[in-house]
């Protein structure tokens, strides 16, 4: 499986926040991000100064049957143990649960300078070239999200650099709350294959290489990146159809897509 | 001369700055002022209006990501299709909104700032005029006030501005 080229600073973060569960920071309110369904905001490290994500907002605080952070959380370390493009993420646990019942995450940027992929083409920058050079990350994201059960894909939901090198577009894939235990209410939960939605050209190649490969991840490896989560950001009965699902779809992933 | 005068009418002013962010990761990150666009609805009248910088100095070109540098080395030639948009296809008072919704990257529309205003309007042109002019002087003086945060001094930049305005309803 190739790994993805990333800067020496984005290695570091994802080995980071891949073995950091919960930030033990304090992070600064800096507005609302005034983008999304989940009401996010803009948050800074108090210490260092770095810039993220945080979700959900306020007005979706209370929600108690919905566990965004977690999915956040896990699409990132399921995506690492996969070697794919998932920008970094991290459990926050400020005002939870009095007022997050299911806490919050924090997202990093993945890139200093990013557009969403939509307006990135409205203004022109994806050229053929760019576009042809995202395939094969697109390919293989379609496998992982099908892997996840993330329903709530668009093309609004992938970064991409602006500083990318000119042959080479690089992407990552953001807002995965709307996955897992959202959707898998019950052991061996049918879900479909995600839908091709980016367009960009689709690798089968990729798509068979990217299956076999998290066939290969150890169970044991999935188990723990999810058994860590604990209350309030996950409870019980949705962390044993995470994993249930999870474990049942991981070798299963050719035949769910037809591939 | 009565005749001539309206009842007096509420509105709502909105202004938004923007701006090119060149480190999303972090707050040390230089910002570049590029414009501000400033929505006018008031009585019948909705006015939208744009102003920008015509070009940038070399180093915040130089710190502008590959595939945006020329684009955007016009902030004004960049952002005018956007206003157009706005102008187009939004509903009077959403504009800045669905901009700041659809550019909260690298590429960054604030939310806005929302004032609400009373006027008594003329009829006709004259009171279409006192609007934009309204508009106008808003906008200008934030752009400049924005300019003169940035770089720490009230030297003027190129720029060059437009409006619109037409019927709210």
């Amino acid at each position: 499986m190739k790994r993805r080229d990333y800067s020496a600073l984005q290695r570091d973060l994802r080995d980071d926040w891949f073995a950091l569960l919960e930030t033990p920071d304090d992070w600064i309110d800096r507005g609302p991000m005034n983008d999304g369904e989940s009401q996010s905001i803009r948050v800074e490290n108090a210490v260092t100064g770095m810039r993220g994500v945080a979700k959900p907002g306020p007005a979706k605080g209370a929600e108690e049957g919905h566990c965004r952070a977690a999915h956040e959380k896990l699409a990132f370390d399921l995506a690492y143990l996969a070697h794919l493009s998932v920008a970094p993420v991290v459990l926050w646990g400020a005002d939870a649960p009095a007022t997050y019942k299911r806490g919050r995450s924090i997202s990093s940027w993945a890139f200093q300078q990013s557009m969403k992929w939509d307006e990135a083409n409205n203004k022109g920058i994806i050229t053929p070239t760019l576009r042809e050079s995202a395939g094969p990350l697109v390919s293989a994201m379609r496998v992982f999200h099908t892997w996840i059960a993330d329903i709530d894909r668009k093309s609004d939901h992938v970064q991409v650099n602006v500083d990318s090198p000119p042959m080479s577009l690089e992407i990552a894939f953001i807002d995965h709350g709307h996955s897992l235990s959202y959707v898998w209410k019950s052991p061996n939960h049918p879900t479909p294959a995600q839908a091709a939605y980016m367009p960009a050209p689709e690798h089968r190649d990729v798509m068979i290489e990217t299956a076999e490969y998290i066939a290969t991840i150890a169970d044991a490896d999935v188990s723990r990146v999810i058994n860590r989560i604990a209350l309030p950001y996950l409870p019980p009965e949705p962390k044993a159809h995470i994993l249930g699902n999870l474990l049942a779809r991981k070798g299963n992933l050719r035949a769910i897509l037809g591939i | 001369m009565a005749d001539k005068i309206m009842a007096i009418q509420t509105g709502r002013l909105s202004l938004s700055r923007v701006v090119y962010h060149t480190n999303l990761q972090q707050a040390a990150g230089v910002i570049i002022p590029l414009g501000v666009i400033a929505e006018m609805t008031i009585g019948t009248w909705r006015a939208l209006g744009l102003i920008a910088r015509t070009s940038l100095a070399m180093d915040e070109t130089d710190a502008i990501g590959r595939l945006l540098r020329d684009k955007l080395s016009d902030p004004y030639s960049f952002l005018k299709p956007e206003f157009d948009w706005a102008f187009s296809n939004t509903e009077p008072d959403e504009a800045l909104g669905k901009l700041a919704q659809r550019f909260s990257e690298s590429l960054f529309f604030a939310p806005p700032v929302v004032t609400s205003t009373k006027k008594v309007l003329p009829t006709g042109g004259a009171g279409a005029e006192l609007v934009l002019s309204d508009l106008r002087k808003s906008r200008d003086e934030e752009f400049y006030l924005m300019l003169a945060e940035s770089r720490g001094k009230p030297d003027p930049v190129p720029s060059e501005d437009t409006t619109k305005f037409k019927l709210a309803a």
